[in-house]
């Protein structure tokens, strides 16, 4: 796993740490069950504080990527291969369709938010 | 990238080996052969060449010719299998040592066996009469042992330092000035862990099933040792390379400082490094050898080289390359 930084980044420093281990998860290169390196020695090795890296893995638990466990650190709970792969499909055929339609990127994201909040309501 | 395994050149000069392994060895062979030659008119025929373990009495007897076949060829053949090994490269990296220690050991005590076999029987008639030379097989054999460790010691080690002519070096990550950059992952030494935790819990089982309780204790070592060594965490950062057990309880470490570099290679375990784990090769080289296949390897100063058996060697080579040519302010 590569984490790369850029302390000038407009983006904070934890949300540039959750995404590329974000980043990982989806491509597939973390696996399910597979243990992130421990909170300090990754912000040791990153120059950047405890706090930093356990509000990136704080961030990752909310979105349900990890889990955060007593004794065994950052466990991943990324979804199974299969299943990655199938959305990773339909997610780029509704992008080609969508394309078409010349609708903004933040339009699109907030109808297919809509959509997801509204089949998890149902 | 991945360039291909480095070893010197099997041509090259290797003084150390002809002069303090190879010539000693043959000498004692053509030695052990030319002593029976003096020996063959006073001995008996044919001579004895076993004796029973308790009565000492003899229990085989053999024309002289059987016995020059059964251990002065061993021998030969177990040199010219050294020399086979140093001609094919065998003996220049990991492993030289204890090829050498064993193969000359070997060498040198079927060779000397011969006429330690013999020498009791010099000058009888009937080979019945002849001692067990049990004793001084026993002193051979030790002292055989302390042969093939000195042989060893004077041929000393090889480190694999120099990336192999011709290979492209992995080109280094681009970073930005104050770019910050991780590259980690954790993998598990099965090796380690069977091969340590195996046995230990068969001695641990033993110990506490049978009488020997001693066993337990050296159980508990091993089986910890193994556990121990069974997970490693490898990452390469500003620091350079650092790969750590369990707890951090062991670590392996090459700075990433000018000078040093790093290469992806594809290793073989057992025919580079006679085996897998933990490797300790010349100027304290180490290889962390899980498995065949493709495996990180940095160079440091001074010729010594931390190879582990990683995926996604390439990302990490191409950081720790990235790495090392940043200007150092520690």
């Amino acid at each position: 796993m590569l984490i790369r930084l850029t302390p000038d980044n407009a983006s904070p420093l934890h949300e540039q740490i959750a995404g590329a281990i974000r980043q990982g998860i989806l491509e597939g290169s973390l696996v399910d069950g597979e243990r992130l390196p421990a909170a300090k020695a990754l912000g040791e090795s990153l120059g950047v504080s405890l706090h930093t890296v356990l509000h990136a893995y704080q961030d990752l638990r909310g979105q349900g990527l990890i889990e955060l466990r007593r004794g065994r650190g950052a466990v991943v709970t990324a979804p199974e291969t299969a299943s990655r792969e199938h959305a990773t499909r339909i997610l780029d055929e509704a992008a080609r369709q969508l394309a078409g339609l010349g609708l903004s990127t933040e339009t699109t994201l907030a109808l297919f938010r809509q959509r997801l909040d509204r089949g998890k309501a149902s | 990238m991945t360039t291909a395994t480095t070893h010197r050149s099997v041509t090259e000069p290797d003084p150390r080996f002809w002069l303090g392994a190879f010539l000693p060895t043959a000498a004692v062979l053509l030695g052990a052969l030319a002593l029976t030659c003096s020996w063959s008119g006073r001995l008996p025929s044919p001579v004895a060449q076993k004796w029973d373990w308790s009565t000492q009495d003899v229990i085989t007897v053999a024309p002289l010719w059987q016995g020059v076949l059964s251990l002065a060829v061993p021998s030969a053949g177990v040199l010219i299998f050294l020399v086979f090994l140093k001609w094919t490269g065998k003996l220049t990296g990991w492993g030289r040592r204890i090829s050498i220690a064993a193969l000359a050991g070997i060498a040198v005590f079927t060779a000397a066996s011969l006429p330690v076999m013999l020498n009791g029987q010099v000058g009888l008639t009937d080979p019945q009469l002849a001692p067990d030379p049990r004793t001084i097989m026993g002193v051979t054999a030790a002292l055989s042992l302390a042969y093939g460790i000195l042989t060893a010691l004077i041929a000393g080690g090889r480190p694999l330092a120099t990336p192999a002519a011709g290979t492209t070096p992995t080109p280094a990550l681009e970073l930005e000035p104050n770019e910050l950059a991780v590259w980690t992952t954790t993998t598990t030494a099965w090796v380690c862990l069977l091969g340590g935790g195996l046995p230990g819990l068969t001695l641990i089982i033993l110990g506490s099933t049978t009488p020997v309780w001693g066993l337990a204790i050296p159980g508990g070592i091993l089986l910890a040792l193994g556990i121990t060594t069974g997970r490693w965490t490898i990452t390469v950062d500003h620091k350079g390379l650092t790969c750590t057990t369990l707890l951090g309880l062991g670590r392996f470490a090459v700075p990433a400082s000018p000078g040093a570099a790093a290469e992806v290679v594809n290793v073989h375990g057992l025919s580079e490094f006679l085996g897998w784990g933990i490797r300790v090769g010349g100027s304290s080289s180490i290889g962390l050898i899980f498995r065949n296949g493709e495996a990180l390897r940095v160079h440091g100063p001074n010729g010594y080289s931390l190879t582990v058996t990683t995926y996604d060697a390439t990302t990490a080579a191409a950081l720790f390359n990235a790495q090392t040519a940043r200007p150092h302010t520690t």
